[in-house]
């Protein structure tokens, strides 16, 4: 990102919308799950907001804040109270909001941020809180009106406030990645931002750079991907850079993204330094938290990706970087520590998993039908490169069938004839007449035309049907060279 | 001996003074005027006419006075009572279970278009 | 037939078959029929239904198939949701409304064969001390139809008194059962805070809202409460058998009484609360003087709170989703503006206003957070005062029925509610038992207990009408 201005520099802060994946939604029975598209179809009537209907809170959305809060070592409350957020909104059904204003379920802490330079940065998080969603207004439907779907009402969301500590659009950007591995990490949701289960606000303002002013000016709606992110903080910026260099204010306002034009434009709501009329909610009384509650759940937290990057370069020699990217999605770092048990080749199985099992992952259709191969195929495709049986070529094939079955790789490669062929006689018959056929293009290789020397070991593996072990051509071709020119040599004397 | 009857008392003095302060916030607190009142009815998503508005006014700032008394008693180190039960209960099961179609007596009712509920277009940036 | 069984006699006639369910819902039926044009305390009635549910209690009649209340009419007060039948709280707002669902209590009265009978009258979201507020117009008190039945269950007291349900359902938020039972002469029981569900139950005032009954007699309202309690999993405020298991209170009980409460009552009131304390001192009972907080404090404390709640609880009335809305409407401002304005009545309107004002955040504690530290001193001086006494004895109201169209400003309406609000604030269970005839009306007493004692003060009110027959005295229309 270019400087903004020398002397300014950005303070920004995110506060990030987390869908938890319960079953049932947070306040009522109703299903959790997007089974169907149809308008209205998963609201009950306690979303909807029936006379009469009540809330009970969901256990499992209240484990998923505290699990939430455990991994980033938070302090958890020791009761969780709710309170009612009042202001009408046509997809708002009981005219209030159950959150939590004063009393969160998880209070400050910190997350640690690993940018790309290898640095780590701490991000301190203000709290973390529970609090029910809203139902869709849709504004385009209908030319003249406002339609409403309120199969999203009443889905649990943890809003998580980190401090105004980013500097810059990237580690806003890094911020927002990193807390979605986290949240995919715990399983607490489907990290699907295009389904909308993580959304994302920014607090952001410009300050002398230097200053210890932590106060934003301008809240940035509709960032709910790490482009529009990125996008909107930078236009952002430039935009408050411009005013301020032009001896105008930034005015206190709430704006919104406009992905179509790349600029942020005032909300034309009108905020009016909002009352909520908050107060607790007479339907909800606190629920007590016992020490034993939160320790089960923090007992049954997974390995957190932090320690397992630093156990990864510790115990495996990895780089910094090639350890925090396995350790950005779980799946990922726990096939690679099952794969290095099986086959004790670290760098490998780093370098297949991030490289070719990746790529393949994103030729996938979304969602995948299948997230992997597993360990114990992995470990052998390595063992079989490294040992030769078959060339990294016919690895990176090889692979790709892996993934769409789940066969025994030795059976494959026997019956795909896969098998690297190593048998020196046939490398040379194949070099042979690749050098017969091409006679013409002999002097040019010999002066040392690069592209002709790939070109003769690619004939040569075609021949081979891909199967030569590239080292014995090489050796081939070079030996022949050799050969190519003793004999001309002879001829000129 | 004399000197000690006249002193004053600062206990006595500071009771007055909370009192006196209790007092001009208690008149504060009972003003309720037509500038309040509409910012009530529009939070409240309430439109009056300019009779009810003036009746409201009066009605307002007798209920003000009556409960203003409130302010009157020291409650130091109390704890706000806000729920009768202590302990909320929580719903253990998270099963979603088909709830009762909700739509069955309203459909007709309310305006509605292909399962959306209709309302008046709301302007958004 | 007697116009005036209870509930304990009407079983024994179905279960001797000295009657059947359809003679007896017929009969009510009749009645309604009969002098409802004058009462107006049903809202809605469907014969044919009560009678087909009749016939099917009457097959299971025959058979032996006998639950608590098979075969029993039972009027529920307009503010149960039941399952197709319209639930409008009296309000225009929700003027045109069909429940899709039943009230749990609703649920459970039902299991136990009770037929649903109509919905009975209300002050508009039982916001109210009379019944002048009902968008169907005001209930009259049976015992002098100019007078009002009180509220906000003046209804199901009306039509309980006029013998035109044996027992109906009420809503007690701060004294919603147990006034309108003190105008009526009829037996009102709101149960301890979270024995019986809310779930279905429109809320006024969440931590105040409690429903309960209106019967002839105490041991009418015993057998409805076993009915109708329990705990569900559906209202997180519910309150699960564990809380309540206790020993039972053994006679003779202490009674607390507060000469200073009478004070400024007039001489025949003071003459009624004394002759039912006299009664229950010749039960054997003993009483000691109490104190008891002030009145008008616990009173404001209450009313800011009921505002305060249900400011917040009458938003979900938008027009958005379900009921009334205005037509046509340019913005969805004035949709929810017009909506609104059109669909509430005056007192909601002021109470709405009055709640928002209260939770707005004038600098520092607001109102609602000062009438909660009020509301902890009162529960915590009962508390204490059921340290020293097993029951408290007090008047029900200050004055039995007042006439319709009776000036009233509206904190002096709100007075009138000081004897029963400290017992929602504190979440208790309290009777409202009658006590005597002043001028041709009737009045009530209250019998208040320990949270979940409901059984003690309910056995308390049925040896107390063994020895009294106000409750056998009724009006003639």
């Amino acid at each position: 990102m270019k400087e903004v201005a020398p002397n300014w520099e950005a303070v920004i802060g995110l506060e990030v919308h987390v869908q938890l994946n319960t079953r049932s939604k947070l306040f009522s029975r109703a299903s959790n799950k997007r089974t169907t598209t149809l308008p209205n179809q998963s609201a009950g009537l306690v979303d909807l907001a029936y006379p009469g209907t009540l809330p009970v809170l969901n256990r499992s959305a209240l484990e998923l804040a505290i699990r939430f809060g455990a991994a980033i070592n938070s302090p958890i409350a020791r009761v969780c109270s709710f309170e009612r957020k009042n202001y009408f909104y046509p997809d708002l059904p009981k005219g209030y909001q159950i959150s939590q204003n004063s009393q969160p379920i998880v209070g400050a802490g910190v997350f640690h941020l690993w940018l790309e330079d290898g640095r780590s940065k701490a991000v301190r998080i203000s709290q973390v809180h529970l609090e029910e969603d809203a139902g869709k207004s849709i504004h385009d439907r209908l030319s003249n009106a406002t339609v409403l779907d309120f199969n999203r009402a009443g889905t649990p969301l943890l809003e998580i406030v980190t401090e105004p500590d980013l500097r810059t659009p990237t580690e806003a950007v890094a911020c927002f990645r990193q807390l979605r591995a986290l949240v995919i990490w715990l399983d607490l949701c489907s990290g699907r931002l295009d389904e909308g289960a993580m959304r994302c606000d920014a607090n952001v303002s410009l300050r002398t750079r230097g200053s210890k002013d932590y106060s934003t000016s301008v809240e940035l709606k509709n960032l709910n991907s790490y482009k529009f992110l990125e996008k909107g903080l930078q236009y952002e910026l430039e935009r408050q850079a411009t005013l301020l260099s032009n001896g105008n204010t930034v005015e206190r306002e709430t704006r919104s993204y406009n992905p179509a034009s790349g600029r942020t434009e005032s909300m034309r709501r009108k905020e009016k330094s909002e009352e909520y009329r908050f107060f607790p909610d007479p339907d909800l009384p606190p629920i007590p938290i016992s020490e034993e509650f939160i320790s089960r759940i923090r007992s049954s937290l997974p390995e957190l990706p932090a320690s397992m990057r630093d156990r990864f370069v510790e115990k495996y020699g990895l780089a910094p970087d090639i350890a925090y990217r396995l350790t950005l999605e779980r799946s990922r770092a726990e096939l690679f520590e099952a794969t290095v048990k099986l086959c004790a080749a670290p760098h490998e199985a780093a370098n297949w998993i991030l490289g070719e099992l990746t790529a393949i992952q994103k030729t996938q259709p979304s969602p995948p039908r299948k997230t992997s191969v597993s360990a114990k195929q992995l470990a052998l495709l390595i063992t079989r490169v490294k040992d030769g049986t078959i060339s990294s070529n016919t690895g990176k094939e090889l692979l790709r069938t892996l993934w769409e079955t789940n066969l025994d790789i030795d059976e494959v490669i026997k019956t795909e004839d896969m098998s690297q062929i190593s048998d020196s006689d046939q490398v040379e018959l194949w070099t042979k007449t690749v050098i017969d056929e091409n006679l013409e293009l002999i002097p040019r290789l010999l002066k040392g035309e690069e592209k002709l020397y790939e070109f003769f070991i690619g004939s040569v593996m075609k021949k081979s049907r891909g199967k030569a072990n590239p080292h014995l051509v090489r050796q081939s071709l070079e030996r022949r060279m050799l050969k190519q020119c003793k004999d001309r040599s002879t001829e000129d004397d | 001996m004399l000197l000690l009857l006249i002193r004053p008392r600062p206990f006595a003095y500071i009771a007055r003074f909370v009192k006196v302060r209790e007092q001009i916030k208690l008149f504060l607190q009972s003003t309720l005027n037509l500038k309040i009142l509409n910012e009530l009815s529009s939070q409240c998503a309430l439109v009056l006419s300019p009779a009810e508005q003036e009746k409201m006014v009066a009605d307002l700032s007798l209920i003000l006075a009556f409960v203003d008394q409130i302010h009157t008693v020291p409650t130091e180190g109390v704890v706000p009572l806000i729920h009768p039960v202590n302990v909320g209960n929580l719903r253990e099961a998270d099963e979603p279970e088909t709830t009762e179609p909700y739509n069955i007596y309203e459909s007709e009712k309310i305006e509605t278009v292909e399962g959306f509920y209709v309302v008046p277009k709301v302007i958004e940036p | 037939m007697d116009s005036f069984q209870s509930l304990t006699q009407l079983r024994n006639l179905l279960e001797r078959k000295q009657i059947s369910a359809t003679e007896l819902c017929e009969f009510y039926l009749d009645r309604i029929a009969r002098y409802d044009q004058r009462v107006n305390s049903f809202v809605s009635v469907e014969p044919d239904e009560v009678l087909a549910h009749a016939k099917m209690a009457d097959q299971d009649l025959r058979k032996g198939n006998c639950k608590e209340l098979t075969g029993i009419p039972i009027a529920q007060k307009d503010v149960f949701c039941v399952r197709g039948k319209p639930t409008s709280c009296c309000s225009n707002i929700l003027r045109s409304f069909i429940a899709p669902y039943d009230a749990t209590i609703v649920k459970n009265i039902s299991q136990a064969g009770g037929i649903y009978l109509g919905k009975t009258n209300m002050d508009e979201f039982a916001m109210g001390t009379s019944n002048q507020t009902s968008a169907w117009g005001p209930v009259r008190n049976p015992w002098d139809l100019d007078r009002v039945p009180g509220g906000s269950s003046g209804g199901s007291a009306a039509a309980v008194a006029a013998g035109l349900s044996p027992v109906a359902t009420g809503s007690d938020t701060g004294g919603s059962i147990r006034q309108p039972a003190s105008f009526c002469g009829v037996t009102g029981f709101k149960p301890t805070y979270g024995r019986l569900s809310r779930y279905g139950m429109v809320a006024f005032a969440s931590s105040l809202d409690q429903a309960g009954t209106l019967t002839l007699t105490a041991q009418d309202a015993a057998t409805m409460f076993d009915v109708m309690q329990g705990y569900d999993p559906q209202d997180a405020t519910s309150v699960s058998a564990s809380n309540f298991e206790r020993n039972r209170m053994q006679h003779p009980l202490t009674i607390g009484y507060s000469g200073s409460l009478l004070q400024d009552l007039d001489s025949d009131i003071v003459r009624c609360i004394e002759a039912a304390r006299d009664t229950l001192e010749q039960l054997g009972h003993n009483f000691v003087d109490v104190e008891v907080f002030d009145q008008d404090l616990a009173l404001t404390s209450y009313y800011i709170i009921s505002c305060a709640e249900a400011s917040s609880n009458l938003a979900r009335f938008d027009g958005v989703r379900y009921g009334s809305r205005a037509n046509p409407v340019a913005t969805i401002q004035e949709m929810y503006e017009e909506t609104r304005s059109q669909g509430f009545g005056d007192e909601v309107k002021r109470r709405l206003l009055a709640g928002t004002y209260f939770l707005s955040n004038n600098s520092g504690e607001n109102y609602v957070q000062k009438a909660q530290k009020l509301r902890r001193m009162v529960h915590d001086l009962y508390e204490k005062l059921f340290e020293q006494v097993d029951i408290v004895l007090a008047p029900a109201t200050p004055s039995p029925a007042f006439r319709l169209n009776e000036q009233h400003d509206s904190t002096d309406m709100y007075r009138h509610d000081r004897f029963t609000v400290p017992v929602n604030l504190c979440g208790l269970p309290a009777i409202s038992l009658p006590c005597g005839q002043i001028n041709g009306l009737p009045i009530g007493v209250q019998l208040i207990g320990p949270k979940y004692c409901d059984e003690d003060v309910l056995n308390l009110a049925v040896s107390f009408q063994s020895e009294t027959s106000w409750h056998l005295d009724h009006p003639e229309l």
